[in-house]
């Protein structure tokens, strides 16, 4: 399960990295990460987050990012519903990786195909 | 560039009462440094010189700071550890970049690991220079990142003094630890006209909120079998008065304590348990299986006391109090959570008298029943029964400092406590090599204390460096070294859980101790036969210099009881 949590902190030197290595280092993988541009020292960073195994919970980890110097505050958004692409909707992107298996695509003519096809 | 001239301890001047020095107009960085930690109150720093961090060096002679010069930077981040735990105060240290940094690691992870407050102070190549890859040049703030409290790297002179009582404020509120310092070499060089040089610093005691409060209460006076569970934190918050009052308040608690919690209730109150955990006393784990309320107290559920950890006390609801709110709920669930500082916390529960005649009666027997037998077979010296021996001896004013391993869970099980800053361990990052440097920093921080340190033979070489220390300053340090010819922590679970297959832990070529010990000029001495242990403990005590005392132990003796690593408390092994 993802959640989303937005953080308020100041952005003194090191503060992004200490805040994404707690995150990592607690047992979570920082899904995306949005930080606006602002003016002045205070950032605000949204995150979407998922712990790696269970028995890691959000509240634990939203008490242990307060408590670095850096962050003035920190809320659990709620959890975020995980990408469903069976679902009749829509995702757009100007980018898109795709994971294709090698193995059953022995030439580089084939997966440029493969590509060619998925852009009609 | 001298270093501050070694001298004896007694007359080393231990007033750190200088800090109202009028600053010059114009001041260098190293300078400034040196006012700003003098205006923390710090009169002693522990450190090892080297290039970028000379200027700093240069502004010692004549400062007012005394500065200890260990042998080895790991020597001098432990020994200010020890003296943080010892006094109270936040422990300063002191490096060159590069090497002279990362050999700070282990003893600020360990502060990091038991909540410790400390401010280490490493030296950095210059800023133009930081990212070349310079001579000696490290990434210390990235190195550390995961060990401390907080870091800063100061890139201008005149953020010395703001800085520094940040870094201090932080290392000392709320749940202590250790701050990083990273001071590039021009800015200890840059001179700056005028400067500010002091910056008000406090901290505010939060309690825990009244609602809480009350439910905690109702909590208690619901509960038949109640178990306070005592950890470190109750030392480090000088807590340790509010919660024998509040002890006191509900008619007496049976207690328990993890190994950094002992000392808070003296060992011998009629009350106290015992250690709890993998190596605790068996009244303590079953006491803890058996209750029906745990009251933590400044502890963190840790695996080495909890053991599995769904099987831990399981018939208890939790009030968990803490200053670190991060520690609620962690591991175990709270019903109670009890965030704020553990003084005005205790302070404000009052239960009323607790009526459990019957569970306190029980808990007292399952106490004789498991009481420690000092009683062993053979001539040689059993360690339990000489620290129990010793602790009792040494009386009052004792302090011990441990290494990790086999002596150090002899020492929690069998030396006699009466206040926290009396026991000095390696709780949570097992810092082989602790023990001399925190006997070190411990001595110069409380010179009237007796302060002892047990280590095991693998333990001391891993920081034996530092006997040079004891010797420099004639630091009157009392060392216990059970010699037991192996890595006998090591062995014992090779033994109990790998079949028997001794790999690498055979030290029967260890040096002669007590020989090595009189090379660095300290006086030493060995025993064997069990009947020569009390007059060995009368000269240990009675030694006015540093002393070694060697003592060949069995090495085959083994710690008992054990928990299994993985499993329930319930499932105690007391012996093979």
């Amino acid at each position: 399960m993802q959640h989303r949590l937005s953080i308020q902190m100041q952005n003194n030197e090191g503060a992004l990295v200490r805040l994404l290595g707690l995150i990592q280092r607690r047992g979570f993988t920082v899904e995306d990460i949005n930080m606006p541009n602002t003016s002045g020292n205070v950032k605000s960073v949204s995150l979407a987050v998922s712990p790696d195994h269970d028995g890691r919970s959000i509240d634990v980890l939203q008490k242990q990012i307060t408590r670095l110097y850096d962050v003035d505050a920190v809320t659990i958004d709620g959890p975020t519903v995980e990408a469903d692409f069976t679902a009749d909707k829509t995702v757009e992107s100007d980018r898109a990786r795709i994971k294709i298996p090698t193995g059953a695509l022995p030439s580089f003519q084939n997966k440029a195909g493969v590509i060619a096809g998925l852009r009609k | 560039m001298t270093p501050n001239m070694p001298g004896d301890m007694a007359e080393r001047s231990t007033d750190g009462s200088a800090a109202d020095t009028v600053a010059p107009a114009t001041i260098s960085g190293a300078q400034l440094l040196v006012e700003a930690l003098k205006a923390q109150d710090v009169d002693t720093i522990f450190g090892y010189p080297g290039g970028a961090i000379m200027p700093v060096y240069d502004a010692l002679p004549g400062s007012g700071l005394t500065h200890i010069l260990t042998r080895h930077e790991q020597g001098a981040a432990l020994a200010a550890n020890g003296y943080a735990r010892a006094v109270g105060k936040v422990g300063v240290c002191l490096a060159t970049s590069g090497p002279g940094a990362t050999n700070l690691v282990t003893g600020i992870g360990d502060a990091f690991m038991d909540s410790v407050p400390m401010v280490a102070i490493t030296g950095q190549v210059t800023t133009r220079a930081m990212g070349t890859d310079a001579f000696q040049e490290v990434d210390m703030f990235g190195l550390t990142l995961p060990i401390v409290k907080h870091s800063f790297i100061i890139r201008r002179a005149e953020d010395i003094p703001r800085v520094i009582a940040e870094a201090f404020d932080i290392a000392r509120s709320g749940r202590p630890g250790p701050v990083l310092v990273d001071l590039p070499k021009d800015v200890c060089v840059n001179k700056i006209e005028h400067p500010v040089l002091s910056i008000a610093s406090g901290q505010k005691l939060m309690s825990a909120p009244a609602a809480q409060i009350d439910e905690a209460e109702e909590m208690m006076r619901n509960a038949r079998k109640p178990l306070l569970y005592v950890g470190g934190g109750v030392g480090m918050a000088g807590a340790v008065d509010a919660l024998k009052a509040f002890a006191k308040r509900a008619g007496g608690l049976p207690a328990v304590a993890t190994l950094k919690g002992l000392g808070a209730i003296p060992t011998d109150d009629p009350d106290f348990i015992g250690m709890l955990g993998m190596h605790g006393l068996k009244a303590a784990n079953i006491a803890v299986q058996e209750c029906d309320l745990l009251i933590a107290c400044g502890a963190r559920f840790d695996d080495r006391v909890t053991g599995k950890l769904d099987t831990f006390a399981p018939h208890a609801k939790v009030v968990h109090m803490d200053i670190d709110p991060a520690e609620i709920g962690k591991l175990r669930h709270a019903d109670i959570s009890l965030a704020g500082h553990l003084a005005p916390t205790l302070d404000a529960l009052d239960p009323g008298v607790l009526q459990i005649d019957d569970w306190k009666n029980h808990v007292a027997e399952l106490k004789t029943a498991h009481a420690w037998d000092y009683d062993a077979p053979g001539d040689g010296v059993y360690a339990p029964a000489l620290l129990h021996e010793m602790s009792k001896k040494a009386g009052e004013k004792l302090t011990i400092s441990c290494d990790v391993g086999q002596h150090q869970m002899w020492v929690a099980q069998h030396c006699h406590f009466q206040r926290p800053e009396a026991h000095l361990s390696s709780g949570g990052f097992g810092t082989m090599g602790f023990g001399i440097p925190a006997g070190i920093g411990a001595k110069i921080g409380a010179p009237d204390d007796t302060v002892i340190t047990v280590t095991g033979d693998g333990s001391i070489m891993m920081n034996i460096q530092e006997l040079a220390t004891l010797n420099r300053y004639k630091i009157p340090l009392k060392i216990v070294l059970l010699d037991n010819q192996a890595l006998g922590m090591v062995r014992q679970w090779q033994e109990l859980f790998f079949d028997g297959n001794y790999s690498e832990v055979d030290l029967s070529d260890n040096p002669d101790f007590a020989a090595l010990a009189r090379a660095f000029g300290i006086e030493a001495f060995s025993i064997e036969a069990r009947s020569e242990v009390p007059d060995a403990i009368d000269r240990l005590l009675a030694a006015e210099g540093p002393i070694l005392m060697h003592v060949k132990i069995n090495p085959k003796e083994n710690v008992w009881p054990l928990v299994p690593p993985g499993k329930s408390n319930n499932d105690m092994m007391e012996g093979v």
